[in-house]
C-alpha cells in the first residue's frame, strides 16, 4: 500500500524549522501544502496535549547538564496509515538524535 | 448562569416554538394557502446575502447573517410529521367583502383537497380552530355592504366571525414612521411602503383583532386541549399498571411492526398525543410537563423503532433540559443522540439532523464550549459545498472565541470554508474567508500555506475584475523559491496575466522579483581621484594611496590644495557628502538575483536619482536641508521622475538583461550629473517582463549595513555614501598603454606608449606618474618615441647609444617636463618599456598625478589610476655555476643551464653577457659543438660552459674605459655560427635600467666583490619550428645578478 507521511520539527514559535517529506505515495501537486494546512492546524491540539496527557508520542525530557541550551521545540509526523510501534520508535530516535545535536 | 430564555437559544426557541398564529392570507382571486408553507427548495440552496466584502470583522465580530442563515434553515426542516410545532393550531380565513359570494368562498377555502398533506394524510387532527375575518377596502365603497355579510356569515359559522375595515385614510398615503410589519416579517422590504393607505384606527383595529384572537380564542384552546390530553394520557399510561400494560404490548407488537414505520401514528395515536401534549405544554413554556411526556414517548419511540420520531423527542428533551437549566450532561447527550439517530435515517434525517446541530451548538456556546461547538458545526457539514462552507466559516469563528484561542484550526477551518464557498461560485465569501485567514497566516513561515492563500486571493480577485487588489496579493507569492518549476511559473504567468489585464505598467514599490542584494551595492565615483579602466576602480584604496604617497601634496605643505579651498568655499555639510563632477559618471554596481527556478526578463534597469541644482552655493544648501525635512519617500520618487523625464539635470544608463533560474548577475548601472548640485541616488527601478515596474529604495532598510567604500571616513552611512555634490565640470585625463599584453613569457622586453588625453578644452600640467613595479614597468626618454625596436638596441659601432636614464633609476616618481601641457587634440604620447621580469600574475598600478590649469576650479589636481593585469609565462629558467679554474686564479669555468619550460614555444639563444668591464667572457668549445640546432624546443634543457676573466685580476685591463659605462662587459655570441644578427648592447637603456632593477631585487645580503651578473638574450622562434627563423619583433632578456663562484666538489662537469 503507498503511504505518505510528512515529518515537521516546528520551533517555539511554530516556525517549522525542518520539513521532509516521506513515503512511497506519488507525489500529488499540492501536497506540500496540504501537510503544512493540516499539521499547521494540529499545533493548537498538539498545544492542548501537551500539557494534559503523557501519552507516548509526547516526550519531553531535559537534557542531562544545565549547561546546555535547551530548545523546545515539537516533533510532528503526519502519516496515513496506522502503525503504532513504528512512530514511535521513529520518535524515540528523532528525540536522540536532537538531543544529541542540540548539546553539541 | 444566565436564564437560559435570555440566551441566543432561549430567544430563537421562543421565537420559533411558541403560538404562532397562522395567517392564512388570501387574496380573492387566489385559493387560499392554509400556512404560510416557506418554500423548502428555495431554502436549501438558499443565495446567502452577500455582505460587503471589503467591509472588515473585528476578529469577534461575526457576520451577522449568519443568524439568518441559521433560522432559514432550522424553518427549513419544519411541517414534519414527527413534530407537532408547526401544526396549526388555529386557521384564520379571510375573505375580501368584494367578493360576489363571500360565503360560498369561505367554505371553499376549507375545502379537503387544498388542504396541506399533513392535514389530509392523518398525521394531524383536521379539526382545529376556524376564525373568519371579512376584510373591508374603505375605498371601494361604504361598509353596508360589509356588516350585511358580516350578519350573514354569523349565521352560518358561528360566532367566530369579524369584520375588518382597511384603507379607510381620507387622504391617501400616509407615511408610518416605522413599518409595522418589520417585526414580524424580516424580509418585508421597506421600499414596498406597505400599508400606506392605513391610518392610524385601521392599524389599531388590526393588532386588536389579532391580539383578541391569540388571547381569547388561541391559547385558550390550546390550554383546554393540554387538560384533555393529559387526561387522556394519564388515564392509559400513567401509574404502575399501565406501564406494565404497555410494555407488555409494546413487546407483542414487536414482531408486527416495522414495515408501516411512517404513519403507523395517526393523529388520535396515544403516541402522537403524547407529542402534541409535550409540544404544546412546551409552546406555553411549561417545560416540566414537557419533558416528562417526552420521556414518556421516548422509550416507546425507541421500542417501536422510528427513528425519526425518536430523534425528535431527543431533540426535544435536550432543548427542555436546557430551557429548565437542570442536568448540562443531560441536555447534551440528548442533543448528541438526536444528531446521531438523524443522521443515521439516511438523506431524510439531514435537514432535521442540520436543525438539532445548531440548536446543540448554541448550547455549547451559551455555556462558552466554543471548541466543542466548532466540532458540530464540523459535524453539520453536509455534502452540499455552500451549507458547508457556512457551517465551517461558523466552526472557525468558534474556534477564535474559544479560550484560549485556537488560531492555527481557526485558520485552517477559513480555509476550508474559503475553498467550499469557491466550489458553490460564492466568490465574494471566499475571498473574506481567506483573507481573515491572512491575519493567522501573515507572520508565520509555513510558507506553502501562505502561497496558497495569497494567491487563491489574488485569483479571486481577477476573477471579480478587481485588479489592483489581485496584483497585491498575487506579489506575495512571486518570490517563492521553495516551490516546485511548475508552480513558480504558474504563478509568475498567473502574475504577468492579471497586470496585463489591468491595462497599464503597474508600479510596485517592493518588488521581489529579481531579488535585490543590498549587500553587494557599491558606488564608484571619481572625484580627484580618476580611474582609467573600471578595474582600477574596484582596487583597493589603500594600494593607490600607498602608491600616492609622493605624489600627491600634502596638507601640511603651504601650497593651497583643493580641499582648503573646498571647505573655503562650501560649508562642512558638504564636506560629509562625496565630491564627484559634473559630466563624470557616477557607476553603481548591484547584484541582482533570480529566486526562481525559471527565467525571467528584466529591462530598463537604471538607477532613481534627485538632483537639486542650483547656481548659487548657499542657495543649494538651503535647497538640501529643505528636501531633507521632507524626507517623504513618495514625494521623493514622484520628484525623480519628473527629473529624469525631462532629462535636464543628469542622464542615466539603461540595461536590459534576462536571468536564468538561480542566476546572480552583477549590474553597473550609471548616472551622469550635467549641472552643479546635490546629487541624491535613491534606489533602483526595472522592469519585469514590460509589464510591472518594480522599485527598491536603497536608503529605506538598509542603515546598519556596513559602508563598502568608506575612504576617507568608515563609519559613514550607506544614505550618505549615495549623496554627492556636484562641482563645476573639470579637465580629466585619459590614460592608455598601447599595446600592453595580457599575456606574455617571463623575459619578453617591449617598447609600449603611453597615450594620455584630456578631452576638455582646460588644459592640466606638472604631470607625474609612479608605478607600483619597476621591474616591469619603465619610462623610457622623449626621444625613444619613436625608435625601431629591437634594433635600437642593438650595439652600435660608435658610441652613441642611449645612456641609461639616471632619473628612473634614482627616483621612483617621473616627472614630465615641466612645460608641458595636455590639452584637447593633443594627446601626449610617452614611451614605456616594459619587462616581464618573473613568472606568475602580476597586477600592475600606474598613477599619473596632474594639475588643472585653470586656477579657479575647486579641485586643483587630480590623479589617474590605471591598472593592469598581466599573466606572465614562464619561458626560460637559467642558472649559473661558477667555479674556479683549477689552473689559473684569475679564470672561472661558468656552467650555464638553461631549460625551456614553456609547453609549445622555442626559443634561440642569441647571446650572453657577462655585466661590469672586470670581467670578459668567452666560448669553452664553438657554439655547434655543444649545440648543433641552435633552438631549445619546450622542455629542452641545455648545459654549456664558458671561460670568464677577471680582466683586473690579470692585469690585462687597462684603465681607459670610461667610469660611466659601468655596466659595459663582455658579449658572447650563442647564435649559429656565422650568424650575421647583430648583437645587443646591454649597457644601454632600457635593458640597463632593468639590469638595475632586477641587481636590486636579487640583491643578496653578503655583497663581494666577487660576484658576476650575466644577461642572456634570447629570441623566440615562430610558431613554426622548421623554418629556423626567429620573431624580428621580440627578444627576451634573463638577467641572472650576484653569480658566485661555489666551491669545486661541488662542480658537475
Amino acid at each position: 500500500m503507498a503511504t505518505t507521511a510528512c515529518f515537521i520539527i516546528v520551533s517555539r514559535n511554530d516556525i517549522p524549522i525542518y520539513e521532509a517529506e516521506v513515503g512511497s505515495a506519488p507525489k500529488r501537486e499540492d501536497a506540500a501544502q496540504l501537510h503544512q494546512f493540516v499539521l499547521h492546524a494540529a499545533l493548537d491540539i498538539v498545544q492542548d496535549l501537551a500539557w494534559t496527557t503523557s501519552a507516548i508520542h509526547l516526550i519531553y525530557s531535559i537534557p542531562p547538564n544545565d549547561s546546555v541550551l535547551f530548545i523546545p521545540c515539537r516533533f510532528m509526523l503526519l502519516h496515513d496509515s496506522r502503525n503504532d510501534d513504528g512512530i514511535k520508535s521513529f520518535f524515540q530516535e528523532v528525540h536522540e538524535l536532537y538531543i544529541k545535536v542540540d548539546s553539541i | 448562569m444566565a436564564d437560559p430564555a435570555n440566551t441566543p437559544l432561549g430567544k430563537m426557541l421562543l421565537d420559533e416554538i411558541t403560538p404562532v398564529v397562522m395567517v392564512a392570507r388570501e387574496r380573492l382571486e387566489k385559493v387560499i394557502t392554509q400556512a404560510e408553507e416557506k418554500d423548502d427548495s428555495e431554502l436549501g440552496s438558499d443565495p446567502s446575502p452577500i455582505d460587503n466584502v471589503h467591509a472588515r470583522y473585528e476578529s469577534a465580530n461575526l457576520p451577522t447573517w449568519f443568524d439568518f442563515f441559521n433560522k432559514e434553515l432550522v424553518r427549513s426542516a419544519s411541517f414534519s410529521d414527527h413534530e407537532a410545532f408547526d401544526h396549526p393550531v388555529a386557521c384564520l380565513l379571510v375573505v375580501s367583502s368584494k367578493d360576489e359570494q363571500p360565503i360560498n368562498q369561505f367554505v371553499d377555502l376549507f375545502n379537503t383537497n387544498k388542504l396541506p398533506s399533513l392535514l389530509n394524510d392523518g398525521a394531524m387532527d383536521p379539526k382545529i380552530l376556524k376564525h373568519y375575518l371579512l376584510v373591508h377596502d374603505s375605498q371601494d365603497g361604504t361598509s353596508e355592504n360589509a356588516t350585511k355579510i358580516l350578519t350573514e356569515m354569523r349565521s352560518t359559522f358561528g360566532s367566530d366571525c369579524q369584520l375588518l375595515c382597511i384603507n379607510s385614510s381620507q387622504d391617501g398615503l400616509v407615511e408610518h414612521q416605522d413599518n409595522p410589519w418589520v417585526l414580524y416579517k424580516s424580509d418585508a422590504s421597506s421600499g414596498q411602503n406597505l400599508g400606506c393607505f392605513l391610518n392610524v384606527d385601521d392599524i389599531n383595529e388590526m393588532r386588536d383583532i389579532m391580539q383578541d384572537l391569540s388571547t381569547k380564542h388561541i391559547i385558550p384552546y390550546m390550554e383546554q386541549k393540554i387538560r384533555v390530553l393529559n387526561q387522556q394520557v394519564s388515564a392509559t399510561r400513567k401509574g404502575f399498571k399501565n406501564q406494565i400494560k404497555n410494555l407488555w404490548w409494546r413487546k407483542g407488537k414487536d414482531e408486527i411492526a416495522d414495515s408501516s414505520n411512517g404513519s403507523m401514528y395517526t393523529f388520535s395515536s396515544i403516541e402522537s398525543q403524547i407529542r402534541v401534549l409535550g409540544d404544546y405544554a412546551f409552546m406555553l413554556r411549561d417545560y416540566e410537563l414537557a419533558l416528562s411526556n417526552y420521556r414518556l414517548i421516548s422509550a416507546d419511540y425507541k421500542l417501536d423503532k422510528v427513528w425519526k420520531r425518536y430523534a425528535g423527542v431527543q431533540e426535544m428533551m435536550g432543548l427542555a433540559y436546557f430551557l429548565l437549566d437542570q442536568s448540562r450532561k443531560e441536555a447534551e447527550s440528548c442533543m448528541e443522540n438526536a444528531f446521531t439517530t438523524y443522521l443515521k435515517i439516511g438523506p431524510s434525517g439531514q435537514q432535521n439532523a442540520t436543525r438539532c446541530g445548531l440548536w446543540w451548538v448554541e448550547i455549547l456556546k451559551t455555556r462558552d464550549q466554543f471548541s466543542e461547538a466548532a466540532t458540530v458545526y464540523f459535524r453539520i457539514c453536509s455534502q452540499e459545498p455552500l451549507h458547508s462552507a457556512v457551517m465551517l466559516e461558523q466552526a472557525s469563528y468558534c474556534y477564535l472565541l474559544s479560550k484560549p484561542p485556537m488560531l492555527h484550526k481557526y485558520g485552517f477551518h477559513l480555509v476550508l470554508s474559503g475553498e467550499r464557498y469557491k466550489k458553490s461560485n460564492q466568490i465574494k465569501h471566499a475571498i473574506r474567508t481567506y483573507k481573515n485567514a491572512i491575519s493567522v497566516y501573515k507572520e508565520t513561515t509555513w510558507s506553502h500555506i501562505k502561497d496558497h492563500v495569497y494567491f487563491n486571493i489574488g485569483q479571486w480577485y481577477a476573477y471579480l475584475g478587481r485588479y489592483d487588489l489581485a496584483v497585491s496579493h498575487v506579489l506575495e507569492v512571486l518570490a517563492c523559491s521553495h516551490q516546485s518549476k511548475t508552480s513558480q511559473d504558474i504563478f509568475l504567468r498567473h502574475f504577468l496575466h492579471i497586470v496585463q489585464k489591468t491595462g497599464k505598467t503597474f508600479e510596485v514599490p517592493k518588488l521581489q522579483l529579481p531579488e535585490i542584494k543590498i549587500s553587494s551595492l557599491k558606488v564608484i565615483f571619481e572625484d580627484y581621484r580618476t580611474y582609467a579602466s573600471p578595474t582600477a576602480a574596484s582596487v583597493k584604496e589603500s594600494i593607490w594611496r600607498s602608491l600616492e604617497e609622493e605624489l600627491i601634496p600634502s596638507l601640511s605643505t603651504a601650497r593651497p590644495n583643493w580641499l582648503e579651498l573646498h571647505s573655503k568655499l562650501v560649508t562642512k555639510k558638504y564636506k560629509e557628502s562625496n565630491v564627484c563632477v559634473a559630466g563624470e559618471v557616477v557607476r553603481v554596481d548591484i547584484e541582482f538575483k533570480n529566486p526562481l527556478q525559471i527565467s525571467i526578463s528584466v529591462s530598463s534597469v537604471s538607477l532613481i536619482c534627485e538632483l537639486s541644482a542650483s547656481s548659487d552655493e548657499t542657495q543649494s544648501d538651503a535647497n538640501s536641508q529643505a528636501g531633507e525635512l521632507q524626507n517623504d519617500n513618495k514625494a521623493n520618487k514622484i520628484a525623480s521622475r519628473e527629473l529624469s523625464d525631462d532629462n535636464s539635470f543628469f542622464t542615466l544608463s539603461k540595461v536590459d538583461f534576462s536571468l536564468e533560474g538561480g542566476e546572480t548577475i552583477m549590474v553597473q548601472l550609471k548616472v551622469t550629473p550635467r549641472v552643479e548640485g546635490i546629487l541624491q541616488i535613491v534606489g533602483v527601478k526595472w522592469n519585469l517582463s514590460g509589464v510591472v515596474v518594480g522599485f527598491h529604495n536603497f536608503g529605506s532598510n538598509l542603515m546598519k549595513k556596513k559602508n563598502e567604500k568608506g575612504r576617507r571616513r568608515g563609519n559613514r552611512s550607506l544614505n550618505d555614501n549615495l549623496k554627492f555634490v556636484v562641482i563645476k565640470s573639470l579637465p580629466k585625463l585619459e590614460g592608455f598603454i598601447q599595446p600592453l599584453p595580457t599575456t606574455t613569457y617571463a623575459g619578453d622586453v617591449r617598447h609600449l606608449v603611453l597615450e594620455l588625453r584630456n578631452p576638455s578644452e582646460c588644459a592640466v600640467k606638472n604631470l607625474k606618474l609612479k608605478v607600483s613595479h619597476p621591474r616591469f614597468l619603465n619610462m623610457g626618454s622623449q626621444e625613444s618615441l619613436d625608435v625601431e625596436f629591437p634594433s635600437c638596441l642593438e650595439k652600435k659601432t660608435e658610441h652613441q647609444s642611449v645612456q641609461p636614464n639616471p632619473n628612473s633609476i634614482s627616483q621612483p616618481v617621473f616627472t614630465f617636463p615641466e612645460d608641458m601641457l595636455v590639452k584637447a587634440e593633443t594627446p601626449l604620447l610617452w614611451p614605456l618599456w616594459f619587462r616581464a621580469a618573473v613568472p606568475g600574475n602580476i597586477s600592475l598600478y600606474l598613477t599619473i598625478y596632474y594639475e588643472i590649469e585653470d586656477t579657479s576650479s575647486t579641485m586643483r589636481y587630480r590623479t589617474l589610476r590605471m591598472h593592469h593585469n598581466l599573466q606572465v609565462l614562464p619561458s626560460l629558467d637559467i642558472s649559473f655555476h661558477v667555479s674556479p679554474c683549477p689552473s689559473k686564479l684569475e679564470e672561472f669555468l661558468v656552467q650555464m643551464d638553461v631549460i625551456n619550460r614553456t609547453s609549445t614555444d622555442s626559443f634561440q639563444v642569441h647571446q650572453l653577457s657577462s655585466v661590469g668591464e672586470q670581467w670578459n667572457i668567452s666560448l669553452l668549445q664553438p657554439v655547434d659543438t655543444i649545440f648543433p640546432s641552435q633552438c631549445l624546443v619546450a622542455g629542452q634543457a641545455l648545459s654549456c660552459f664558458f671561460l670568464l676573466k677577471n680582466q683586473r685580476k690579470s692585469g690585462i685591463l687597462e684603465d681607459k674605459t670610461s667610469s660611466t659605462s659601468a655596466h659595459l662587459g663582455s658579449v658572447v655570441r650563442l647564435g649559429p655560427q656565422g650568424s650575421t644578427e647583430p648583437l645587443f648592447d646591454t649597457s644601454i637603456s632600457p635593458l640597463a635600467d632593468f639590469h638595475h632593477f632586477e641587481r636590486l631585487h636579487q640583491e643578496i645580503s653578503h655583497q663581494g666583490d666577487s660576484t658576476v651578473d650575466f644577461i642572456l638574450i634570447s629570441r623566440p622562434l615562430k610558431s613554426d619550428p622548421d623554418s629556423g627563423t626567429f620573431d624580428s619583433l621580440q627578444l627576451f632578456s634573463h638577467h641572472s645578478c650576484h653569480c658566485r663562484q661555489v666551491p669545486i666538489p661541488k662542480l658537475r662537469i
